[in-house]
């Protein structure tokens, strides 16, 4: 047996197994707020926003966070309010719902805004010069 | 048809007559070389024509047309009016032509035995791209009329982001060249000969795709605020995915060159990083993931050509590869000394020269081949997630901690190989000089690790990392510093891997060990402490030409700085911006980020009607009584605090420096004006004073002048001498501000509209000048804040180490690449 094929076959393996237990590990499913406060994993919640509550005394942010159903949800993240959270046309908050406090502690915020890095299409811009004429 | 369509679609015949003409060179018809040739030429006269055009019309801001509107307008200066030429789409991909069509006349002649061959294939991505321009052109007509443009987001007026389209495009032109030339290889069946030219192409393509990411990660870091560099979005992960290849095919080829080894694996890793840019271009652009990713493009009507391309690029060189696949020479990859007896440089002898050796350099460039393809290849299974969740209409994400996870433990292996390479150059029987030359390196890796764990790192495998980039960029510096006799040319791959070490470093204690600091709420003037640091807020800073940003004092032992952290509203699409300041250290940086900023509080106006408690600057307050003293009028108001409930007597302000009634809180209270608060209701006649009053109707509302709105009450005012009809209105301006204008009931008596409710039928009127029993007293106060009270500004502020290891190590990285760069250019020129 030659080194390479050892050493290579060994390496392989080693990161075939990893890369197939990592990725079971990360793929979070897409769920409503209703599936996300019994889904007892790590999660995404697609929602809007209902309120802000601010940072509280240890620094997190807390928000409320409503679904296309209508349900609500206390979200706790820790980190930085995303800038342009208030613009923003929805967002997803990645993490786990907390049974006993009772509140969707978030890992990750993404927020929505397709034209972040992009200008606004021509159309969507026509659309907004006619909604601010009453 | 418009001037610049003509010279797309005159640069698309060309290049599909110019791949006519390749291929019938390469069918044996040689006279047909020189149209090819001249093909070549037309197709980079019509692309170099189209971008003159679009150079112009946007330096003679033709607004009239959609691309310029876009992307530029009247504010913006020359060289941001110049980099809006790739800021879009359609501009970016005449970009990239551009490029492609520069390097593909330079193979005319000097790709010799290739020439018909790498021409083809250039021209055949060449088209592809034409086609997309034509199919979503940068020259069409916006429509109407307009006198200025949209204007450049301002996140890309940037100097990083200006250059950071340009170098991404240069390295996916640079790209196509090895996939040109591996299947102009696999075609002419000549396996190696290929290589030679391929490789400084491939060394510029790749320095140039390096260069983009780099610039795109520095300018997340610097502009976006939100404290990173690298997020593992879909759109920075597929052009990562091609570097890495790209490095791979690198390595691949200069073991084919110099050791004639793994013909196999060089091919597939030349055709395999081309797709990847294919692949990527169609990710971030064809509007596919537009959904899922936070900062895709928009939807493009480009997703069918697009995959058309990739589908086509895939289909011949699969194929070619498949046709010739038993057919290409299988040197016996790491068995025993090298087929080729030409050994060069840096690439001589293996330690021990045993056929089986465990430290031949075969075997570490083998491995590190394999690692980068195992490094790239997660990544790549996270860009697929989306598409395949899109097809099947699920919703699964996948979770960003998977890239780190699976990636960092790949990359500590390839630190290993490379902390070996050095070692390779090096005579089995020299072990003791080895170690000798080694001790140093090595107890600086350990030096470094002491150094973490007294900073405070402790995570194992951290540590690991760090071990061994410390000891990849020692051993490194060392082959440096004994190479350096042997010419500064020698030292390319020896200063990239030293800056991969670094860069590594400065990876690891920067994601791992950052301090998050505390979000301060600082009231201006009041100096607060974090981070070991002192930030005092001194003001909102707004001057025009400038953004917006609060001015910061901070402060450390003798150090004293002003810090700018930015904060404005993108008017473009509304976001906020919070450019961070940075303050950058040997160390670490401080980077303070704009949160929030509250300005001071203004004078507020309030209501208060006798007998009825009311919020006023946070007190319940009751007017007691409204007395009138000769000329002068002054109000009795009562309110509570935590030790009871005090009087207040407020007057009206007469001068500037009135103090007027304070506050325990420190507002100072004046009396605007006392009247009487009449409230009506439709159908219900008061008594008030001499006179009866009653609610007539509700005039029509309509739209005031400027866009507000005006509502009127016709009230009637009856004594016994007779009726006046009075119709006091309410103006809402445009911005939501009201007004009462007064109306004349009598001398000295006016009256005004403060609320109407046309559902309920109510109307309240205030009339002043004149007591008007039995209806109470009611009085406006003007509430001032206390003196002197400022803004308060949010800031965040946070501690990043080894922010100026990382990006020096990617700095040395790429410099390395220059090194090399020349020396393999020189190489193939003294070849010839």
């Amino acid at each position: 047996m030659k080194p390479a094929y050892i050493v290579g076959g060994v390496v392989i393996l080693a990161a075939v197994v990893l890369g197939a237990v990592s990725f079971a590990n990360s793929l979070t499913p897409y769920v409503s707020i209703a599936e996300a406060r019994n889904a007892g994993r790590s999660v995404q919640v697609h929602g809007y926003l209902k309120e802000e509550l601010g940072y509280d005394a240890s620094g997190e942010y807390r928000f409320v966070l409503t679904d296309d159903r209508g349900d609500e949800m206390l979200v706790v993240y820790r980190g930085t309010r995303p800038a342009n959270f208030q613009q923003a046309s929805g967002f997803v908050a990645i993490g786990r719902f907390d049974p006993e406090a009772g509140v969707f502690r978030a890992r990750k915020l993404l927020v929505k805004c397709p034209s972040k890095y992009q200008q606004q299409s021509e159309e969507y811009q026509r659309q907004r010069a006619t909604e601010a004429v009453p | 048809m418009s001037t610049g369509t003509l010279f797309l679609a005159g640069g698309l015949f060309a290049a599909l007559g110019g791949m006519i003409a390749c291929y019938r060179v390469i069918r044996g018809h040689t006279e047909a070389l020189s149209w090819a040739r001249w093909l070549v030429w037309l197709t980079g006269l019509g692309t170099l024509l189209a971008s003159l055009l679009l150079l112009a019309l946007i330096l003679f801001q033709r607004y009239d047309i959609a691309y310029v509107y876009q992307y530029t307008s009247r504010e913006l200066s020359l060289p941001l009016r110049l980099s809006a030429f790739w800021a879009g789409q359609q501009g970016s991909f005449l970009l990239w032509l551009l490029f492609s069509a520069i390097a593909t006349v330079l193979q005319i002649r000097r790709a010799r035995q290739f020439e018909p061959y790498v021409l083809f294939f250039l021209l055949l991505v060449q088209a592809g791209l034409l086609l997309f321009l034509l199919v979503d052109s940068p020259f069409r007509p916006l429509g109407r009329a307009v006198d200025d443009g949209f204007g450049l987001n301002p996140l890309l007026q940037n100097p990083w982001m200006v250059f950071h389209p340009p170098a991404l495009f240069l390295g996916y032109a640079g790209l196509a060249l090895p996939f040109a030339y591996a299947l102009a290889g696999l075609w002419r069946r000549d396996y190696d000969a290929w290589v030679a030219p391929a490789l400084p192409w491939t060394l510029a393509g790749w320095f140039f795709l390096g260069l983009g990411i780099l610039l795109g990660a520095y300018w997340a870091y610097e502009t976006l605020g939100w404290g990173g560099y690298w997020g593992w979005d879909l759109v920075e992960n597929s052009s990562l995915i091609p570097w890495l290849t790209g490095t791979a095919l690198l390595h691949g080829l200069l073991i084919q060159r110099y050791r004639g080894r793994l013909r196999h694996g060089v091919f597939l890793l030349a055709l395999l990083t081309f797709l990847l840019v294919l692949y990527a271009t169609y990710l971030t652009r064809s509007g596919v993931l537009s959904e899922i990713s936070t900062h895709s493009f928009v939807e493009s009507r480009l997703s069918p050509w697009m995959l058309g391309l990739l589908g086509l690029c895939t289909a011949a060189g699969v194929g070619l590869l498949a046709s010739r696949w038993g057919d290409i020479p299988h040197s016996p990859v790491l068995a025993g000394p090298s087929r080729t007896p030409r050994l060069e440089g840096d690439l001589e002898g293996t330690v021990g020269r045993a056929p089986q050796s465990w430290f031949s350099r075969d075997l570490t460039f083998l491995l590190t081949l394999l690692l980068l393809l195992l490094m790239a290849l997660p990544v790549w299974v996270g860009t697929l997630v989306p598409l395949w969740t899109r097809l099947r209409g699920a919703t699964d994400a996948l979770d960003t901690a998977f890239y780190p996870r699976t990636t960092a433990p790949t990359l500590a292996l390839l630190l290993a190989v490379l902390s070996l390479c050095p070692l390779l150059g090096w005579r089995g029987s020299e072990w003791r000089r080895l170690r000798r030359f080694l001790a140093v390196p090595a107890s600086l890796a350990v030096v470094a690790v002491v150094v973490a764990l007294l900073l405070g790192a402790h995570r194992p495998f951290s540590l690991l990392l760090i071990l061994l980039g410390a000891f990849a960029l020692s051993s490194n510096a060392a082959m440096i510093v004994r190479t350096l006799r042997g010419g500064i040319l020698r030292l390319g791959g020896y200063l990239a891997h030293l800056g991969l070490g670094m860069l590594v470093v400065g990876i690891v204690v920067s994601s791992v060990y950052s301090v998050d600091g505390p979000r301060l709420a600082l009231p201006e003037g009041q100096a607060q402490e974090a981070l070991g640091y002192r930030f005092t807020f001194v003001g909102w800073q707004e001057s025009p030409g400038r953004r917006p940003a609060l001015r910061l004092e901070v402060e450390q032992g003798s150090l004293r700085f002003i810090a700018l952290p930015e904060l404005f509203q993108n008017p473009q699409d509304g976001s906020i911006v919070a450019t961070p300041y940075v303050r950058r250290g040997l160390g670490y940086d401080l980077y303070i980020a704009a949160e929030g900023y509250t300005p001071p509080a203004q004078a507020e106006q309030a209501l208060l009607v006798e007998g009825e408690p009311a919020t006023v600057a946070g007190y319940t307050m009751t007017l007691r009584a409204v007395e009138h003293l000769g000329p002068t009028v002054q109000a009795r108001v009562e309110y509570t605090t935590l030790e009871g409930s005090r009087t207040l007597t407020i007057t009206p302000s007469v001068s500037e420096t009135q103090a007027g009634a304070v506050l325990p809180t420190g507002e100072r209270v004046f009396l605007e004006d006392a009247f009487t608060l009449l409230q009506l209701q439709k159908g219900h006649a008061l008594g008030a004073g001499p006179y009866t009053v009653a609610l007539q109707r509700f005039a029509t509302m309509h739209d005031a002048s400027g866009g507000g709105v005006e509502a009127g009450a016709v009230v009637s005012f009856t004594t016994a001498e007779g009726t006046t009809v009075l119709t006091p209105t309410l103006r809402v301006g445009p911005d939501g501000g009201t007004s009462s204008p007064p109306v004349s009931l009598s001398p000295g008596v006016e009256v005004r509209l403060l609320h109407i409710a046309v559902e309920e039928g109510t109307a309240w009127l205030q009339v002043s000048g004149v007591d008007l029993p039995p209806w109470p007293g009611a009085v406006w106060l003007r509430v001032e804040p206390q003196e002197g009270s400022g803004g308060t500004a949010q800031v965040h502020v946070s501690i990043k180490p080894g922010m100026s290891l990382l990006w020096a190590g990617a700095t040395l990285l790429l410099g390395g690449t220059v090194v090399a760069l020349v020396r393999r250019s020189l190489a193939l020129r003294s070849d010839t």
